[in-house]
């Protein structure tokens, strides 16, 4: 009897044993990242720059040029309603940290551009950008892309904007 | 009679109401702000306290009251010792400063715990002589996933010095940890005590197939933690294939027993529907595109693990304790218990498609920080529905 159970376990040994083995072996795939991570990746490479403080470096990602206007309240309800539906689960909108920074000051302390490849690029603003390595090496989890257009992403620098104001 | 068991079974309902206050911090800080607490800290002490402090704690209990029901071996006095130290250890380091030598310490220990239980159970017989065949089954293979489970810390080292830390082998590793303690451990050996309870069951030739098969696709079943990384087409077909598996062999299993379950605890019942959405959650996730976007969701990621604690592994524990006696029966409190897990998790798993859609869940942090005091009032009655007298 025993002898059996322990019988219909060693395939079951053998599968896990496999997976932990692949897992360990396999070669450079693409390092997007999982919700939950909590690696401390960067934190060897980014002790250079402190997070905290202002950055005029414009990121790594397809925005290399945003134009701003005044406030456009509309445009930052938008942005709020976005926000609390796909980051608020990471981040609030005070000074106070979560999973990520707390999100007040934001816009004082990075330019417009960072702030929309942090939103759409996350991955590789980590891997690449200096501040986005340090962040890393603070936070010790990944921030992931919320599936956010590029209309909602200027919605949130938006609401950014006018949660900066007040 | 049973005075040590009682007396560390209260102490585990202790531990469940330390985990409930953890839990309802966290979600007051998704609407308030508290100075000095980190979050993150916070919720590296919340999880692995649960794993640690309630559901180890509770399960190891209830399978040591299944070898000897009247007294505590010094042997397994000691794994509850050191399991509480570790639980608490673990409680108090990660709270203080996150992932460093002092927390990692207490994790190490905990891992030695869970191996010492492990061979103290074997070497017991009892799960060749006082078991049913379904119940030995399942509850070897929970121990066996036990142990295997700890490869996953022990791997974070040597990938660091391999210069790994920055790919995806690192998280892979810390997901062998949560996949083989949670769908591995604890979900098998929670089915397991809930099977010990029939005096009989003879497996038929079919039953004992899909028995193993439920135990091989467990196992499996971790591939689906890859998934996020892109991992290619061979990781996407063992996923598959292992999710399937475990869907139907899950499925045959409770065919087999039909018989018994309609007579099932309301508890039980709700771990079993608990089950079932989860096995099918797993099908879903391997769909190509489907498992990135899951992945990406830091609130379907948590629904997911709350739907094992609290759907399917508390309310065996709970159940358990009710069955043998040390819980005192009541019916409007594991309906609230029910009620508070059904909108806990259904809150986490829907705000993400209505976010797809453009829709909000009003005051939803509010919402979730109200059941989890509902979860705080629960344990803290459930701990005053403690029997000494059985
Ligand atoms: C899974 C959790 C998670 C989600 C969801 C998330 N973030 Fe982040 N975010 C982080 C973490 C962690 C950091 C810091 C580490 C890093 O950058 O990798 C961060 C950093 C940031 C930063 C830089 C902050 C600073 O101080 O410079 C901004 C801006 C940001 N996130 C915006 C957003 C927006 C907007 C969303 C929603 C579309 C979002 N995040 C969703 C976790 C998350």
């Amino acid at each position: 009897m025993k002898t059996k159970n322990l019988r219909q376990l060693i395939p079951a040994l053998l599968i896990s044993g496999a997976a932990f083995l692949y897992a360990c072996g396999g070669s450079g795939n693409d390092a997007s990242s999982s919700a939950d991570t909590t690696s401390n990746s960067a934190a060897s490479t980014a002790a250079s720059v402190d997070p905290a403080t202002k950055s005029d470096s414009k990121g790594v990602g397809k925005f290399t040029s945003v134009q701003l206007g005044p406030i456009d309240d509309a445009m930052a309800e938008k942005g709020k309603a976005v926000f609390t539906a796909k980051c608020s689960a990471c981040h609030k909108a005070t000074d106070q940290r979560v999973v990520g920074p707390g999100l007040k000051g934001v816009t004082q302390r990075r330019t417009p551009e960072w702030i929309m490849n942090q939103i759409t690029n996350p991955a590789e603003m980590e891997q690449k950008d200096p501040v986005g390595k340090a962040l890393l090496a603070k936070y010790l989890t990944q921030m992931t892309f919320q599936n956010v257009t590029d209309d909602e992403t200027r919605q949130i620098l938006e609401y950014f904007r006018q949660n900066d104001k007040q | 009679m049973n005075s040590a068991i009682t007396y560390y079974l209260r102490l585990a309902l202790t531990n469940f109401i330390v985990l409930t206050v953890l839990g309802l911090v966290l979600r007051y800080m998704h609407i308030a702000d508290i100075d000095g607490v980190n979050y993150q800290f916070l919720l590296h002490a919340h999880s692995h306290f649960a794993f640690a402090g309630w559901m180890f704690f509770a399960i190891a209990l209830l399978i040591i009251s299944l070898i000897d029901k009247n007294t505590l071996a010094r042997s397994f006095k000691w794994v509850m010792i050191l399991a509480l130290i570790s639980a608490y250890g673990m409680l108090v380091s990660f709270y203080l400063q996150g992932y460093k030598a002092v927390s990692i310490t207490f994790s190490t220990l905990f891992i030695i715990v869970t191996y010492r239980f492990t061979y103290l159970v074997f070497k017991s017989k009892i799960l060749k002589n006082g078991l049913n065949p379904l119940s030995a089954g399942l509850i070897s293979a929970s121990l066996i996933f036990l142990c295997l489970s700890s490869a996953g810390p022990f791997a974070l080292g040597p990938l660091m010095a391999l210069g790994l830390k920055n790919t995806p082998w690192y998280q892979d590793a810390i997901y062998i940890y949560l996949h083989f303690q949670m769908n591995g451990f604890m979900l098998l050996a929670g089915w397991g005590m809930f099977a010990s309870v029939w005096p009989n069951v003879s497996l038929n030739k079919a039953s004992k197939t899909w028995l193993k098969l439920f135990v091989w696709s467990t196992a499996a079943l971790y591939f689906i933690f890859t998934l996020w990384s892109k991992p290619g087409v061979p990781f996407q077909a063992l996923a598959a294939a292992g999710a399937i598996v475990n869907l139907v062999s899950w499925l045959m299993l409770c065919i087999g027993c039909r018989d018994q379950l309609p007579k099932c605890s309301l508890l039980v019942k709700a771990a079993l529907a608990a089950t079932t959405l989860k096995c099918i959650f797993q099908v879903i996730v391997c769909i190509p595109g489907v498992g990135e976007w899951v992945f990406s969701n830091r609130d379907l990621i948590i629904g997911y693990i709350h739907l094992l604690t609290l759907g399917i592994i508390s309310p065996l524990i709970l159940d358990q304790m009710i069955r043998r006696g040390f819980l005192k029966r009541s019916l409007p409190l594991v309906w609230i218990y029910i009620g508070a897990a059904v909108v806990y998790v259904a809150l986490l798993f829907l705000q993400p498609f209505l976010a797809r859609l453009g829709v909000l869940i009003p005051d939803y942090e509010i919402l979730l920080f109200a059941v989890s005091l509902v979860f705080l009032f629960i344990a803290v009655v459930f701990f005053f529905k403690f029997s000494f007298k059985r």
